[in-house]
C-alpha cells in the first residue's frame, strides 16, 4: 500500500477536527421529540415496530417538500391579501386579479451557484388551488448525471389533512451503456441506495413526526408569498417595461443581499414573472435565484379532485403513515 | 424492561451533540436521532446492552454518517438556503468563520468517500474520543483493526485535504 503522507495536510486535517469538537451545538429538542419513533410501552405489547422516518424523507424526496412546504404557507397567507391595507394600490390591483381565477399553474426554476461544485437547478411545475389549501408539484428529471428518470409528484390538502407523495425513479443506464466514471459511480450508488421503482407515502399535514410543514418557508416563497412581501414595502420601485413582447409593469425591490423583481401584464394585471435572488447566502453559495413563470390560470385538462387528489395511484407501492401499513 | 425516558435523560445531550456534530442542521439531526433510538430499541429487543452510552454514540455516528451520505449525493438537487448559516466557531472575524465553517463542510464530504467502517472508526475516535477498545466492542471488530483503519482513514484524509486552500495562518 502506497503510504505517502502530507503532513501539512495532516495538521489541516487536525484543524477540522478540532473546529468541529468545538462546534456550537444547540439546544437538544427534548426527550419527546427523540423518542417519537420509540413505542410508549416497549416490550410489553406486540404492537409494530413504527418504521424509520428515512424512508419517508429520503434524500431525492426533500425537495419536493422544500416547495411543497412554501406554497402551503402562501395559501395560509391569502387570507391575510384582503384584510390588509395596501400600501400600493396597483399592487393590491394584482392580488385580487390572481385571487379571482380558481387555479394557478407555473413553473419554478431553483438554482444555486456552489463554490466548490458549480451550479445546481431544479425545475418543478406548481398548480395552486386559490380558494383551497391545497396545492400539487410536479418534478420530472433525468438526476444522478443523467443515469436515472425521477419522476416526483407531492400533493397536500391541508382540509383533509393528508400529503402524498409519488416517486417513480428508474435506472435508465446500464453498467454496460456507459464507460462515464461519473455515471458508473451513480450507477452503482443508485442500485445500492434502495429508492427505485414507483413507490407513494401518505402522511397527514398535521402529524408532526412527519412532514413538518413548514420549515422551509423562511427561505423561499411562493408567488402570492412575494407579492405580498413586495405590497408591505415602501421602497418599492415600479416602472414601465416590456416583456417577450408585451407591456407589463415591473416592480423591483432591493434589500441587502436580495433583489425581488416582478413583472405584471398591463392588460390583465397579474404576473407573467417573478424573480428572486439571493447574493452570498452561505460562504460555499454565492448565489440563489428562483425564477417563477409560464403562468398559467384557470387553465389544465384535468378536474379538481383529479389534478388535487391524495389518492395513491395503482401501480405504485403504498407506504402509508397514517394507518401504519 | 427497558427505561428509555431514564435513558434519554442521561444521554440525551451526547446523542444530539454526537448527530449535530456529523450533520450540522436541526431537523436531519432530529430525524437521525430518532432512527438512531429506534435501531437501539430494536437491537435491545434481543440483545443485553452494557454501556447504552457507547451503542448509542456508535448507532448515532452511523446513521449520521448515512445522512450526509444522502445529503451530499442530494447536493445537486436539493437547494436550501436554511443550510447555508452555520455557527462555526466563537471567532469574531466574519472570514475566519466562514473559513472554518468551509473546512469542516470540506472534512464531512471527505469522509462520506471513505468506506463505511472508516467512516466510522475516524469520526468515533477523533470527534467522538472513543478508545480503540470501545470502538472495537461496538463496531465488533479488533482493537487492532480499529487502529489500521483509523489510520487508513487518515491517511486517506489528508491526501485528499486540499491545504493550500485551507492552511493554517489564522491558527492563533
Amino acid at each position: 500500500m502506497n503510504e505517502e503522507r502530507f503532513p501539512q495536510n495532516e495538521q489541516t486535517l487536525d484543524r477540522a477536527i478540532a473546529l468541529i469538537r468545538q462546534l456550537p451545538v444547540p439546544e437538544s429538542p427534548g426527550a419527546k421529540a427523540l423518542l417519537a419513533q420509540i413505542p410508549s410501552d416497549p416490550g410489553t405489547t406486540d404492537r409494530p415496530i413504527p418504521q424509520s422516518l428515512r424512508t419517508h424523507r429520503s434524500f431525492l424526496l426533500r425537495p419536493a417538500l422544500h416547495f411543497a412546504t412554501a406554497a402551503a404557507v402562501a395559501l395560509l397567507a391569502v387570507g391575510w391579501l384582503f384584510l390588509s391595507s395596501p400600501v400600493s394600490i396597483a399592487l393590491a390591483q394584482v392580488i385580487e386579479a390572481t385571487t379571482e381565477h380558481r387555479i394557478v399553474s407555473y413553473t419554478l426554476n431553483t438554482s444555486a451557484d456552489f463554490k466548490d461544485s458549480g451550479a445546481a437547478t431544479l425545475d418543478e411545475v406548481v398548480y395552486v388551488d386559490l380558494k383551497s389549501p391545497r396545492f400539487r408539484i410536479e418534478r420530472h428529471e433525468k438526476t444522478l448525471n443523467d443515469t436515472v428518470q425521477s419522476d416526483w409528484v407531492t400533493i397536500q390538502d391541508k382540509h383533509k389533512d393528508r400529503v402524498l407523495v409519488t416517486s417513480s425513479l428508474e435506472l435508465i443506464v446500464t453498467e454496460k451503456d456507459t464507460k462515464d466514471e461519473n455515471q458508473l459511480k451513480w450507477i452503482k450508488i443508485f442500485a445500492n441506495g434502495g429508492d427505485a421503482g414507483k413507490k407513494a407515502r401518505l402522511f397527514r399535514v398535521s402529524d408532526a413526526a412527519g412532514l413538518r410543514p413548514f420549515t422551509f418557508a423562511k427561505s423561499d416563497k411562493t408567488f402570492l408569498e412575494i407579492l405580498r412581501a413586495l405590497e408591505s414595502h415602501k421602497e418599492i420601485v415600479s416602472t414601465k417595461d416590456t416583456l417577450n413582447g408585451r407591456n407589463v409593469r415591473k416592480y423591483r425591490l432591493e434589500q441587502n443581499d436580495t433583489i425581488l423583481t416582478l413583472w405584471v401584464d398591463a392588460m390583465t394585471r397579474l404576473p407573467i414573472r417573478i424573480e428572486q435572488e439571493v447574493r452570498n447566502p452561505s460562504p460555499n453559495i454565492t448565489a440563489c435565484k428562483w425564477v417563477y413563470a409560464d403562468f398559467l390560470w384557470d387553465v389544465d385538462g384535468r378536474t379538481l379532485d383529479e389534478l388535487f387528489s391524495t389518492k395513491p395511484p395503482e401501480g405504485y407501492t403504498l407506504e402509508d403513515h397514517i394507518n401504519g401499513k | 424492561m427497558t427505561d428509555w425516558h431514564e435513558i434519554i435523560a442521561i444521554h440525551e445531550a451526547m446523542l444530539w451533540r454526537t448527530v449535530y456534530r456529523v450533520l450540522n442542521h436541526r431537523d436531519d439531526a432530529l430525524d437521525c436521532c430518532q432512527e438512531a433510538l429506534l435501531d437501539a430499541y430494536k437491537y435491545a429487543l434481543n440483545n443485553e446492552v452494557d454501556d447504552w452510552g457507547a451503542l448509542l454514540t456508535s448507532m448515532a455516528t452511523r446513521r449520521a454518517i448515512d445522512r450526509l451520505r444522502q445529503r451530499i449525493r442530494a447536493r445537486r438537487l436539493m437547494v436550501s438556503l436554511n443550510d447555508a448559516h452555520e455557527p462555526a466557531t466563537d471567532a469574531d472575524c466574519p472570514v475566519q468563520r466562514a473559513e472554518a465553517s468551509e473546512l469542516m463542510n470540506h472534512l464531512r464530504i471527505l469522509v462520506i468517500d471513505l468506506p463505511d467502517k472508516q467512516a466510522e472508526v475516524f469520526w468515533l475516535s477523533c470527534i467522538e474520543g472513543f478508545t480503540h477498545q470501545q470502538i472495537g466492542r461496538e463496531l465488533t471488530i479488533s482493537p487492532n483493526e480499529s487502529r489500521v483503519l483509523l489510520h487508513r482513514a487518515r491517511l486517506q484524509l489528508a491526501s485528499m485535504l486540499d491545504s493550500s486552500h485551507f492552511d493554517a495562518r489564522r491558527t492563533p
